[in-house]
């Protein structure tokens, strides 16, 4: 049986952590879905920065690694070395020298102090008293100058600094400015822009050295390199939110963002293959936007996102006990996450009712309108729920400021960085999964993430949501005007009102929705990609 | 390949250009052609003429072939007229005219082919295209997708573009039908030919012709081209007739071509060089892509020219055979068979995409897209402001549901608890949403992000703040349209959406209320409104002359009466023992004049009516530190008549205030100036007279109304004192009136919803 060979590129810079993107785990989930089709191998073309981190992920995710290969040009380049190595410094013990010194004698003062009260409390004649004094009086004598010198030299030192800062040469300043946040300078960025080109020019050596490859996919518009390739190419679409929120965005990134979306745009320039997530991308981006011809794109839909495996216990009689006790456990470590740590690291009532909303907090998540439905609901109908959020306040100073205008701390519970167990156990303990989300590239996960746990949804009424789930029944039962924060608030009153038939009625359609697996999303994408390889 | 049962509108007037294109359309089968019957007799169309010759082969109804002959293709044909070209038509093509453009883009449904024929210097057709047509011509290119074409008549004019041009570009090269060297020239007449139009109306035109007189200073010339005003030299012949334009090509002694544009060429060359005139040119221009590289004619300095033309002038054979043998190949660059098969692909390919094109929307899923428009209050207005954004409201939303257009109506407001409570929208439709929202402002780098985000490549801010809606959802990207209540924004509005001003007045042009740096930005606001409405002549004058808007842009609209029914007291109508005074703290409510006229009514007059003062905020006004409210205050405090007799109400709710109105003997109006204050309908409604300061927008109201109001002079506190006078003796013989219900009932949102959602499909 003939293995057909197809490429994947990727080319995230070296500041990216894959664990932390989305693409990470679509890569994974993805490889993991080509496991089961024999005759298919994977070659993976990545910077040489990527390549150990592509390992670790992989080995993390549990990808069986024999139909996959990763590539990457040899040796880490120089300035990369030099970057990491800056990093490494600045990450160490802050502390001075001096400091560090300063701290030290203190620490051996005190401890001799402390030993020579005891020698005087301890004495038991004059003699000895008077020799603890003699001693006293010997290192004093030869402290005291030491001590001058460094208190001398301390001063010095701080005024140096007090001096250097007054004149503020604007080249020192901006090389001090280079050093301590080296992302956002522009010669850094610059730098670092001229080293990915460079690297994308020895990813395409090898790319075509790889005549076994017969067509390469990209997951992401956001490296116009990929389509200097010249076998052919099939790039994947997922949404340009920037397009849809232009004004929020602009806050966010400044002209790093921009540079991104002005690749992303040469990327659709130069493609001459999409796949997209939904029917809605295609048409209302691609299509009408971009001009891109509707044949050229094809719409994959993604595997649903399942959780259970996370927070199912199996084999025992009292298994759903033992799971919920289990969730209660990472809701805990979860809590510990919390953006409001006093508050949460107290919590003991972990059979709290809470709504549950799991997003980053961007511009398109739409959570303000959420926040005002839930500030209504908790203070105007006096619906005792918590709300918790995955988001972090601190990046998104609206949210933060919206949940402490209205006193809504000990309510609002923002919690990051958790891990695919916790989030589970935060799904299945809640009463009700919400997704005001006014944009996305598919179907929100939050569906069958949710009801993979046994926890209900309701969502926002969007083109992608219901190009998904299609039935009206459906629809009306969990859609809500993402534009009415009082709709969403009716819903939701609703949602946890009726929340066992609302499981009733969505868990059929979930049950349809799950029979749909990675392995159909990787055919369906190497369809494509053989298809445009005749 | 022939392409028949094609209708083709070609909306260009240029005569050489028109031979050479419609022949190409008749190879490919194309028999029936529209073109336009009228042209700007401007500066750009000089070359320009009609012909019917094509009409007869139209198989369009005569009705419909007379209303398409009856518009001005280059401004904006009427919506019948588009309608008619959407049925039958299926290509347009048109010059650079962005009016043009912008109604092309916004009307046409088939293929639409822009023809630029190249720009002088680095100008940019993008640069232009933003710049007179803003980022809504912009926009409306981009929505056209795969329709739209930049038909590139020279091969290297889109690789500069924006990439919204540079994606839709095809070559349909510029030829000549008639690419023959007829070879009719003499040369007896020993003088140069240079072509120079519009010499005395174009500073660029000016200019080339005065280097040409400097650089060939000395020798004979004849100046030829079209002079919209005459030129001060007898050698410019301007406007020739045949005889005269067939003499200066065969007896002429020579042609000099002066362009080193390398983007665009004039026709003229080419027509020496048909008649056989030697032309001499400068290198480096557009020639020498068609193969003007190596001919003898080719000067690379002007010293170069002049000394060839001197040779041509006295008589050197060899040099003008020279030039005349081998010059045809310019001729052959722009011959049929040169440039025919490669316009006729390039036509091809507009053909075949625009089935594509068919083809795929047939395949589009259904989707229910409403449109969605936004109507902004974008100050903290209550009273008649607030009211009347929510009669704007209801009047679209009305319009909208009587036309059956699918629409949803979003009331913005400022979010601000201490100024908006639930009951004040209680008027507000209930299928009108409401929004409160903020002001963000944006400096211009994240203006400039904003923009490129939201797909409008090449704009670039021109001020140092934007402001854009905060509405704590989608900055309201999801409203289609934009109507803004009031000019009063503080930063431009940053033009993510196309939106209208609706401007009630222009005080500012009358009394000093406004710094003069404030005021520029309202009227630049004004100014860069996609629309400007206005509800009164007066306002619509104003806008004219003060703001300096185009009468294009500027529409009347109907004044919307509130419906103020539900606000009926029903309390008795008792004996009236006072007036009112509706006011509220703006300068031009006239405080000093009115107050010193009520002195000179109780002191003088005897007046026997206390006089309530109501309004919004009047009962802050004592607080206010403005000069014209101190000297008001100061003038009530130092006479004790109007102590006694000044009521002050303060604001009063809807009820309180109808029942104010009822049971007042009249409504006193002394404002200087406005849009025309509603109270005075609102006082007539309940029965209630008015006396009123005699200013136009009142005259208006009054007409509309048909109130009979009373009338004073605002700016003699005599006259409004015996206005008042009157006003309390009339009481007896005038105490009610009543307002015509038909009158009404015509200016009732019910009545004019469709006007309103008439003037809102114009924008979408």
């Amino acid at each position: 049986m003939s293995v057909k060979n197809f490429g994947i590129y990727i080319a995230y810079p070296p500041t990216a952590d894959l664990r932390d993107q989305g693409l990470g785990r679509y890569l994974a989930s993805f490889l993991k879905g080509a496991h089961s089709l024999s005759d298919v191998r994977f070659t993976i073309c990545c910077p040489s920065w990527s390549h150990e981190a592509l390992d670790q992920l992989f080995d993390s995710e549990g990808v069986p690694m024999n139909q996959v290969d990763i590539v990457s040009p040899k040796g880490v380049p120089c300035l990369l070395r030099m970057f990491n190595a800056w990093k490494s410094f600045k990450s160490r013990n802050k502390a001075g020298l001096l400091s560090r010194i300063k701290g030290r004698v203190i620490y051996g003062l005190r401890s001799a102090r402390e030993k020579v009260e005891i020698s005087i409390a301890e004495a038991n004649s004059w003699h000895s008293v008077l020799f603890i004094f003699f001693f006293l009086f010997f290192c004093i004598a030869i402290i005291f100058p030491i001590a001058l010198v460094f208190y001398i030299l301390n001063f010095l030192s701080s005024t140096a600094g007090k001096f250097l800062r007054k004149i503020s040469l604007a080249r020192l300043h901006g090389v001090l400015g280079m050093l301590s946040s080296p992302k956002d300078d522009s010669t850094v960025l610059r730098l670092f822009s001229y080293m990915e080109n460079a690297e994308s020019r020895r990813m395409l050596k090898l790319v075509d050295s790889m005549d076994a490859v017969s067509a390469w996919y990209c997951p992401t518009a956001f490296w116009p390199a990929f389509h200097e390739i010249k076998k052919p190419r099939l790039m994947c679409m997922p949404d340009i939110v920037l397009t849809e929120f232009p004004s929020a965005f602009s806050r966010i990134g400044g002209e790093r963002t921009m540079r991104i979306f002005e690749q992303i745009q040469k990327s659709v320039a130069k493609a001459s293959h999409f796949v997209t997530y939904s029917q809605n991308v295609k048409w209302a981006t691609l299509v009408d936007q971009y001009g891109v011809p509707a044949e050229k794109i094809s719409v994959i839909n993604h595997a649903p996102s399942l959780l259970n495996h996370k927070v199912d216990v199996v084999g025992y009689s009292e298994s759903e006990d033992i799971s919920l006790d289990l969730c209660k456990n990472l809701l805990f470590s979860a809590f510990r996450k919390s953006s409001n740590p006093l508050y949460t690291a107290g919590f003991e009532n972990w059979n709290v009712d809470y709504l549950f909303y799991a997003s980053q907090f961007r511009p398109n998540k739409n959570v303000i309108a959420l926040l005002k439905a839930y500030k209504y609901l908790l203070r105007d109908k006096y619906i005792g729920v918590k709300l918790v959020l995955t988001g972090n306040p601190e990046h998104a100073p609206e949210i933060k400021d919206f949940i402490s205008d209205n006193f809504l701390e000990k309510d609002v519970i923002c919690i990051s960085g958790l891990s695919v167990s916790e989030l589970a156990a935060c799904y299945k303990m809640a009463k009700l999964a919400v997704n005001p989300s006014l944009s996305e590239g598919g179907c929100p996960f939050t569906f069958t993430e949710a009801l993979s746990v046994g926890t209900p949804v309701v969502a926002s009424r969007i083109a992608v949501a219901e190009e998904v789930l299609t039935e009206s029944k459906l629809q009306d039962a969990t859609f809500f005007d993402p534009y009415d924060w009082r709709d969403m608030a009716n819903k939701i009153e609703w949602g946890l009102e009726n929340r066992a038939a609302l499981l009733a009625l969505q868990r059929p359609y979930f049950d349809e929705l799950k029979k749909r697996t990675w392995a159909d999303v990787v055919s369906e994408h190497i369809n494509v990609l053989e298809k445009i390889s005749q | 390949m022939k392409i028949p049962s094609m209708r083709i509108m070609w909306l260009i007037n240029h005569s050489t250009l028109r031979n050479f294109e419609i022949d190409q359309l008749k190879k490919i089968g194309v028999e029936e052609i529209f073109l336009p019957k009228k042209f700007p007799y401007d500066e750009g169309n000089l070359s320009a003429s009609v012909v019917f010759d094509h009409d007869k082969d139209l198989t369009l109804s005569r009705e419909d072939l007379d209303i398409l002959n009856a518009q001005d293709w280059y401004c904006e044909p009427s919506q019948e007229a588009w309608d008619i070209a959407n049925r039958h038509f299926d290509v347009v093509f048109l010059a650079f005219f962005p009016r043009q453009l912008m109604a092309v883009t916004s009307n046409f449904r088939g293929a639409i082919v822009l023809r630029p024929f190249g720009l002088s210097g680095n100008l940019r057709y993008s640069d232009l295209i933003m710049s007179l047509g803003g980022e809504r011509l912009v926009s409306k290119i981009i929505e056209c997708g795969r329709r739209f074409w930049f038909g590139m008549g020279y091969s290297q004019l889109a690789d500069d573009e924006d990439w919204y041009i540079k994606r839709r570009s095809v070559f349909l090269p510029v030829g000549l039908k008639d690419a023959k060297v007829a070879d009719k020239w003499v040369g007896g007449d020993k003088k140069i030919f240079f072509v120079c139009p519009r010499i005395e109306t174009s500073p660029y035109f000016n200019a080339i012709y005065k280097k040409f007189i400097r650089d060939f200073k000395g020798i004979d010339y004849c100046v030829g081209g079209a002079q919209p005003v005459r030129v001060d030299d007898e050698r410019v012949l301007g406007f020739v007739d045949s005889a005269q334009h067939e003499y200066n090509m065969t007896q002429l002694g020579v042609m000099y071509y002066h362009s080193q544009e390398v983007n665009h060429i004039h026709y003229h060359p080419f027509e020496a060089v048909k008649a056989g005139m030697p032309l001499v040119f400068m290198a480096n221009g557009a020639l020498d892509a068609l193969g003007g590289k190596e001919l003898p004619g080719r000067c690379n300095t002007v010293e170069e020219a002049r000394r060839k033309v001197e040779r041509i002038i006295s008589g050197d054979r060899k040099l003008i055979e020279s030039i005349r043998l081998s010059q045809y190949v310019l001729l052959k660059a722009m011959s049929e068979e040169v440039c025919g098969p490669i316009w006729r692909e390039g036509f091809h390919l507009i053909v075949k995409e625009l089935e594509d094109c068919k083809t795929e929307n047939s395949l589009r899923p259904v989707h229910n897209k409403r449109k969605k428009i936004a109507v902004i209050l974008p100050v903290e207005y209550r009273g008649g402001t607030l009211r009347g954004a929510l009669s704007l409201c209801n009047a679209i939303h009305l319009g909208a549901e009587e036309s059956k257009d699918a629409v949803d109506v979003v009331f913005c407001h400022i979010n601000d608890p201490r100024t908006y409570s639930d009951e004040d929208f209680d008027s507000l439709s209930s299928k009108v949403s409401r929004r409160p929202m903020k002001w963000r402002i944006l400096d211009k780098d994240k203006a400039r992000r904003s923009m490129r985000y939201a797909g409008v490549p090449g704009w670039e801010p021109d001020q140092a703040r934007y402001m854009v809606p905060e509405d704590g959802i989608r900055q309201l990207q999801d409203c289609h349209l934009w109507i803004v209540v009031s000019d009063r924004l503080e930063y431009p509005l940053l033009p993510l959406r196309p939106y209208v001003l609706m401007v009630y007045d222009y005080i500012q042009a009358y009394e000093k209320v406004l710094p003069r740096d404030v005021d520029q930005i309202f009227i630049n606001a004004a100014r860069k409104a996609h629309r400007v409405w206005v509800t009164t002549d007066f306002t619509y004058g104003d806008g004219l002359r003060y703001a300096g808007i185009s009468h294009e842009k500027i529409t009347k609209v109907p004044m919307l009466i509130s419906d103020i029914e539900e606000r009926e007291s029903n309390a008795r109508k008792m004996v009236p023992r006072y007036f009112l005074w509706m006011t509220n703290k703006g300068a031009h409510k006239n405080h000093v004049n009115f107050v010193k006229a009520l002195s000179i009514y109780y002191e003088e007059y005897e007046g026997v009516l206390d006089c309530w003062v109501t309004g919004v905020e009047t009962d802050g006004l004592r607080d206010e530190h403005a000069p014209h409210l101190r000297e008001m205050f100061n003038f009530i405090d130092s006479t004790e008549i109007l102590r006694k007799r000044l009521k002050w109400c303060g604001e009063l709710s809807d009820f309180q205030l109808s029942k104010a109105l009822k049971n007042a003997g009249f409504l006193a109006h002394p404002v200087k100036i406005d849009n025309g204050t509603f109270g005075v309908v609102e006082a007539a409604k309940l029965g209630t007279p008015s006396i009123s300061s005699d200013y136009p927008a009142m005259k208006e109201l009054d007409q509309r109304y048909q109130m009979n109001l009373t009338w004073m002079d605002p700016k003699s506190p005599r006259d409004m004192a015996r206005g008042l006078k009157r006003m309390e003796e009339s009481l007896g013989r005038q105490r009610s009136i009543s307002l015509d219900e038909n009158v009404l009932q015509s200016n009732s949102v019910e009545h004019q919803a469709s006007i309103y959602w008439r003037e809102v499909k114009k924008c979408l």
